[in-house]
C-alpha cells in the first residue's frame, strides 16, 4: 500500500495518461443505459491516451478515478487495472482494489492504481489500446528459437492462417502487457513507437498456440482468463515435461528449469475456456491431467481432440542399402544412446539372414522444425550425418528411427512414415497412434536389443511403393479457428 | 592373538563377505553371516577371497541375463545402488561380450565404482523377501509438520507389531543402512525423548553393514529428493523390488504458484518413482483424484501403472491439553483460530478482508493466526494495518503442540478457507477438539466436513466467508449445531490408519516378507 498523497505529487504527465485511460474505461464500458458519468469532456476521442490534451489537475483526476473505482462491477476491475497500468494486472493485484472496493475503500483502491501505473509505466506512458470482441493471436513463440518439439511450427500455421480481423500480439519487456504485432514483425510497432501500444482486450478471445511456462507471463494469463471478461483457448501438446521430468530437466542447478516452468504452463492452462489438442495422446494426458484439477476447486477447460497436420516429403530413388533415418531434437529427448549402440549391435550380428549384412550403415539425422535457425519450412533439407555434415532429401529405401521415450506429436516423423517410408518406432503413446496409421514397428524404450532386431526386421521388408499423402495442415488450423469462433 | 586388519585387510575381507553374500542369495548356497564391522580379520577368514563365488555368479548372470540379477549384483559389489546408465552398460556388456571378457569387465567396473562412490570396506546384508521402509527425512529431521506427522505416528505403530525393516540412507546417499540409535529415537519416540542437536553423533561413525533389497516391498512414507527419485526410478525399473508409497498431494504440478522458487522440481522427479510404484496409497479421495489424474496421463504413453488405493488420513487429538491459552485475553470475545503457514494458498487474506468487514459492522471477536511465516503473500502488511487500527488480530509462529491443542479447543470455531490441499489437518484436528470449523467446499476439505462439524464455502469469495463467519457469530443455533456435530463425528484414529496403510503398501507383496 502506497502512503504517498497523489493529489499533492507533480507528476503531470503520468495523471495526463491516466486521465486519457478513465476516459477510454468510461467509452469502452458505457453504455445508454448505463452512463459512467466520470468523463472528461475535454479529454477528446482517447485515441492518443498518451498526450492527452488535457491539462486536468492531479487530484481532478483522481478524484475521477474514485468515482470510476465507486462506479464499476467486480467483474470490471481486471478491466479497470490492465487500462489504468497500461499492464495485464496479477490476480493478487485486481484483488486488492476489489478488497479496497468492498470496504468502501475507494480511495485506497483509486490511490493502489496510481501507485501501479507510476510504477510499470512512468518510464515510457505507453498508448493504451482496448481491443473489443477480436480474437488476440498471442505470437510470442515466434521471437525465439524456444519450443516445445512442433509448438513454433503450430503457432506459424495458426498465424498463417489466421482470418481477417484477428490481432496478432506479443509481450512486452518483462511481460508486463501484452503489444501490437501487427505486420508479422514483432518489434515494428515499437521501431515506430518506442513506448509501444499497449493492448487490452475486452470480451473476445485470447488464443496461445505455444507454451507460456514463463512465470510471470503464465500468472497474467492466468489472471486474463480467470478475472477478464476475454475468453481464453490454447494448443494442447502433451505433457511430456512432466511425465518425464528426466528428458526435460537440462538445467539442474537453475531454478527456472523447464519441468518447473512446464507446469506454469499448465496453470494457465487450467483456467481456459479451451484447448484443441495435437493429437489423440496429447488429449488423453490432458484429460488425465483436467480430471487432477477439482481438488483445487476449478474444473479446466473443454477439451477437443484434434492432428497436427503433414508435411510434403520429397522422396528419391531407393538406393541398394538402407539408410538409417534418424529422428529426434536431442540427444536426450531422442535417446540416441539407445539407437546407436542397436545400430553397433546390427552392425555386429553376422550372416543370421536379419542383419544388414556387412556393409557399414549410414545413419543420417533429421531435426524437428523447432530447431530450424535459417527458417527453413522443410526440415528434411537440414540434416546432420553423425559423423560429418551434409543434406540430403529422403530415399525410399531409408528406414525411420525414433526412439524418443516419450512423444505426444511429432510431425516429421509421422510426415516421413505417410509418404511411405518403414519406421521403427518407441512404442510411446503417439508411437501406438502412428502404428495404428501407418506401416511401422514399435519397440520397447530403452531396450537396444530389441530395437538392433527391429531395424534388421524392417531392412528385410520390400521397399515400398511411395504414398501421397494428404499434406495439410488446413483440418487441424480450421478445428482451432471453429474452436475459436465458438467461444 | 588376534590379527588387528589394515585398511587394505578391510576391504578384502568385505569383498569376500559381500561375494559370497550375493552367491548365497543367487545361487542359495545358503546364509552367509554379516560380521560386525571392526571383527578381527582371522575372524574373517572364509578360505575364499571372493573370486569362486563371484565366478559362479558370473555364470548365473551369463546364462540368466536376467536384469535384477545383475542390478543385485553391481549393488552388492559396489556397495551403491547402481545408475541406470551403469546397469545398462551391463546389461548389454552381458548381452555382447564372452564370459570371460564380462568378468573381466565386471571386475574392473565394480571395483572403479566401489573406490569412488562406495564403502568398499563394508559388508552387506542381502534383505531378501522384506518389508523395507525408508525414513530418512524423519530420521534426519527435527522438524515435526504434515509429513513428518504421519510417518512418525505410523511407523511408531508397525514398528514391533509388523515384520518391517526401517532403513535410512547412507551418508552418501547412495545405500541404504539400518537407522542409528539416534535415527530410531527420532523416528519412533517423537515427543517421549526430547531431540537433541547432539542426537547425530553417532551418524559419522556408523559402520553397519550396507542393506540390499531383493524381492523386498519398499515403502517409501515421504516425499523423496531429487538425487533419491532417480535411484528408485531405476530400482522400480530393474532391481526386481517392488515400491509402494504414501500419495500426499499433487500440488507442486497443478498449483505451482503454490510454492515458492524453485520449489516443486523435486516433486516432480519423485514423480519418475511413483510411476515405478506399485501401490500409491493416497490420504484423501481429492489426493487420490490428483494420483488418479497423474497416472492416466502416464498410461497415454502406454506405460504400466500403480494402483491407486485411498487409504484416509487419520486425525485425533489428545485427550485433554493443560488448561488456557492463559494470554490474559477476555474470554468474553470469541475466539476464531487460522491454522496455517502464511501462502497464498492458505488464503489468510480472505480471512482478514472478511474479519474487517464484519468489525466494522460491529461485531466482537478475535482472530489468532497460527503458523509459519510463509511467503507470496501481503499478509503481514496487511496484518499490521489492521492491528494498527486496534483491531484484536494476532499472529504466532513456532507454538508448541500444547498451545496448538488448546487453540483449538478454546476458540469458537476455526478458519481453513484454504485453495488447494492433500488433507487438511487443520480442519479434522479442530473437529477432533469438538471446534467447528469453516473451511472449503471442494476437495479433501470437503470431504472431512461431510463428516459434519464443518461449515462449507466457495474460498474464492470474501461475501461468502463473510457470511458463514457472520452466521456463527450471531450466537444463533448454527453454532450450537456444528459443535454437536463434532461432538458426534466420526474419529479416525492414527490406530485407524496405521493399520490399514500396512495393509494397503504391503498388498501383493511376495509371502516371505510375512514369514
Amino acid at each position: 500500500m502506497t502512503t504517498a498523497d497523489p493529489s499533492t505529487t507533480s507528476r503531470p504527465a503520468l495523471f495526463s495518461a491516466v486521465a486519457a485511460r478513465l476516459d477510454l474505461i468510461v467509452r469502452s464500458l458505457g453504455r445508454p443505459d448505463r452512463p459512467l458519468t466520470v468523463l472528461d469532456p475535454s479529454a477528446g476521442d482517447g485515441r492518443n491516451n498518451r498526450d492527452s490534451p488535457s491539462a486536468e489537475p492531479s487530484a481532478a483526476v483522481r478524484r475521477r478515478l474514485v468515482a470510476l473505482v465507486r462506479a464499476l462491477k467486480p467483474h470490471e476491475h481486471w478491466f479497470l487495472a490492465a487500462v489504468v497500468t497500461a499492464t495485464l494486472p496479477h490476480a493478487l493485484f485486481v484483488d486488492e482494489i476489489t478488497r479496497a472496493v468492498d470496504l468502501s475503500d475507494f480511495d485506497r483502491a483509486a490511490d493502489l492504481l496510481i501507485a501501479a501505473a507510476e510504477s510499470e509505466g512512468s518510464a515510457t506512458l505507453p498508448v493504451v489500446r482496448v481491443v473489443e470482441d477480436a480474437v488476440l493471436l498471442d505470437v510470442q513463440g515466434l521471437l525465439g528459437t524456444d519450443g516445445l518439439g512442433d509448438s513454433r511450427r503450430v503457432a506459424e500455421e495458426i498465424r498463417a492462417s489466421a482470418p481477417e480481423g484477428v490481432v496478432s500480439v506479443t509481450w512486452s519487456a518483462a511481460y508486463g502487457s501484452l503489444v501490437e504485432a501487427s505486420d508479422g514483425s514483432p518489434s515494428s510497432s515499437r521501431d515506430r513507437d518506442p513506448a509501444g501500444t499497449v493492448i487490452v482486450p475486452l470480451r473476445g478471445v485470447y488464443l496461445l498456440p505455444d507454451v507460456c511456462d514463463q512465470p510471470t507471463r503464465a500468472s497474467k494469463v492466468m489472471s486474463l482468463a480467470s478475472g477478464s471478461s476475454t475468453a481464453t483457448m490454447s494448443i494442447g501438446y502433451g505433457l511430456g515435461p512432466l511425465l518425464d521430468v528426466e528428458l526435460y530437466d537440462k538445467w539442474p542447478d537453475e531454478p527456472a528449469d523447464d519441468p518447473r516452468r512446464f507446469s506454469w504452463h499448465l496453470a494457465a492452462v487450467r483456467v481456459m475456456d479451451r484447448v484443441v489438442t495435437v493429437s489423440s495422446t496429447a488429449y488423453r494426458e490432458l484429460a488425465g491431467w483436467k480430471s487432477m484439477l477439482p481438488a483445487l476447486g476449478v474444473p479446466g477447460p473443454t477439451l477437443v481432440e484434434g492432428a497436427l497436420g503433414l508435411d510434403a516429403v520429397e522422396i528419391g530413388p531407393a538406393d541398394e542399402r538402407p539408410r538409417i533415418v534418424l529422428a529426434g531434437a536431442d540427444a536426450v529427448t531422442a535417446d540416441f544412446e539407445t539407437v546407436v549402440h542397436a545400430l553397433s549391435l546390427v552392425g555386429a550380428s553376422e550372416g543370421d539372414g536379419a542383419s544388414l549384412g556387412s556393409k557399414p550403415l549410414e545413419v543420417v539425422r533429421i531435426s524437428a522444425p523447432a530447431e530450424s535457425s535459417d527458417g527453413s519450412r522443410d526440415p528434411f533439407l537440414r540434416t546432420a550425418v553423425i559423423g560429418h555434415e551434409t543434406s540430403f532429401r529422403v530415399r525410399a529405401s531409408d528406414i525411420i528411427v525414433s526412439m524418443a521415450p516419450y512423444s505426444s506429436h511429432d510431425v516429421a516423423v509421422e510426415s516421413l512414415l505417410a509418404a511411405g517410408l518403414r519406421g521403427v518406432i518407441a512404442r510411446t503413446g503417439f508411437g501406438a497412434e502412428l502404428q495404428e496409421r501407418w506401416s511401422c514397428v514399435t519397440v520397447t524404450q530403452r531396450d537396444e536389443l530389441a530395437l538392433a532386431d527391429a531395424i534388421a526386421s524392417a531392412a528385410a521388408l520390400p521397399v515400398p511403393a511411395q504414398v501421397s499423402t494428404d499434406a495439410s495442415w488446413k483440418r487441424f488450423t480450421d478445428l482451432v479457428w471453429s474452436s475459436a469462433a465458438r467461444l | 592373538m588376534s590379527h588387528v586388519a589394515s585398511g587394505h585387510e578391510r576391504v578384502r575381507a568385505a569383498f569376500a563377505q559381500r561375494a559370497a553374500a550375493l552367491a548365497a542369495t543367487l545361487l542359495g548356497t545358503g546364509p552367509v553371516e554379516v560380521p560386525v564391522y571392526d571383527a578381527p580379520l582371522d575372524a574373517l577368514a572364509s578360505g575364499d577371497n571372493g573370486s569362486v563365488a563371484l565366478a559362479r555368479v558370473v555364470d548365473r548372470l551369463v546364462s540368466g541375463r536376467r536384469t535384477d540379477e545383475l542390478w543385485l549384483t553391481l549393488t552388492v559389489l559396489t556397495t551403491v545402488f547402481p545408475s541406470e546408465t551403469l546397469l545398462l552398460e551391463a546389461r548389454r556388456n552381458l548381452a555382447t561380450l564372452a564370459r570371460a571378457d564380462f568378468f573381466v569387465w565386471l571386475l574392473a567396473e565394480t571395483a572403479q565404482v566401489a573406490y569412488e562412490r562406495g564403502r568398499g570396506e563394508r559388508f552387506a546384508e542381502v534383505l531378501e523377501d522384506k518389508v523395507v521402509a525408508e525414513v530418512d527425512g524423519c530420521a534426519r529431521s527435527n522438524r515435526n509438520t504434515g509429513i513428518q506427522r504421519v510417518v512418525r505416528e505410523t511407523m511408531s505403530r508397525w514398528y514391533g507389531r509388523f515384520p518391517v525393516r526401517l532403513v535410512a540412507w547412507n551418508d552418501r546417499s547412495n545405500a541404504f543402512q539400518d537407522l542409528t540409535a539416534a535415527q530410531r529415537v527420532r523416528v519412533l519416540q517423537w515427543g517421549k525423548v526430547e531431540p537433541d542437536a547432539e542426537i547425530d553423533r553417532d551418524l559419522d561413525d556408523n559402520i553397519s553393514p550396507i542393506l540390499v533389497p531383493w524381492r523386498c516391498r519398499i515403502i517409501l512414507p515421504e516425499v523423496c529428493t531429487r538425487g533419491q527419485s532417480a535411484v528408485y526410478e531405476s530400482i522400480g525399473r530393474y532391481s526386481g523390488n517392488t515400491i509402494s508409497a504414501i500419495g500426499y498431494d499433487c500440488i507442486p504440478l497443478v498449483s505451482p504458484e503454490a510454492l515458492p522458487p524453485p520449489g516443486g522440481t523435486d516433486f516432480l522427479h519423485y514423480l519418475r518413482v511413483l510411476r515405478e510404484a506399485e501401490v500409491v496409497s493416497p490420504i484423501s479421495r481429492a489426493a487420490t483424484a490428483e494420483f488418479d489424474g497423474f497416472f492416466s496421463a502416464v498410461a497415454a504413453q502406454n506405460r504400466p501403472t500403480p494402483r491407486v488405493v485411498e487409504c484416509e488420513l487419520a486425525a485425533d487429538a489428545p485427550p485433554s491439553t493443560p488448561g488456557s491459552l492463559g494470554l490474559g485475553r477476555s474470554l468474553s470475545t470469541p475466539l476464531l483460530v487460522a491454522v496455517g503457514t502464511h501462502e497464498p494458498r492458505k488464503n489468510h487474506l480472505a480471512i482478514l478482508q472478511a474479519s474487517e468487514i464484519l468489525w466494522r459492522e460491529g461485531l466482537e471477536f478475535e482472530v489468532m493466526f497460527l503458523g509459519g511465516a510463509g511467503f507470496g503473500t501481503s499478509f503481514d502488511t496487511r496484518l499490521e494495518e489492521l492491528i494498527a487500527l486496534g483491531r484484536p488480530v494476532s499472529a504466532r509462529r513456532g507454538v508448541s503442540d500444547d498451545f496448538l491443542w488448546s487453540a483449538y479447543r478454546e476458540a469458537a470455531f476455526t478458519l481453513f478457507p484454504s485453495l488447494h490441499e492433500g488433507y487438511g489437518l487443520p480442519v479434522a484436528e479442530s473437529i477432533a477438539c469438538g471446534t467447528p470449523v469453516i473451511t472449503t467446499d471442494y476437495g479433501s476439505t470437503l470431504e472431512i466436513a461431510e463428516r459434519g462439524g464443518a461449515l462449507v464455502i466457495d474460498p474464492r469469495s470474501d461475501a461468502a466467508l463473510v457470511t458463514a463467519m457472520r452466521d456463527l457469530l450471531s450466537g444463533g443455533e448454527a453454532l450450537a449445531k456444528l459443535s454437536a456435530e463434532c461432538r458426534a463425528a466420526r474419529l479416525r484414529t492414527w490406530d485407524d490408519y496405521s493399520d490399514e496403510l500396512w495393509a494397503v503398501l504391503t498388498a501383493g507383496a511376495t509371502l516371505g516378507a510375512f514369514a
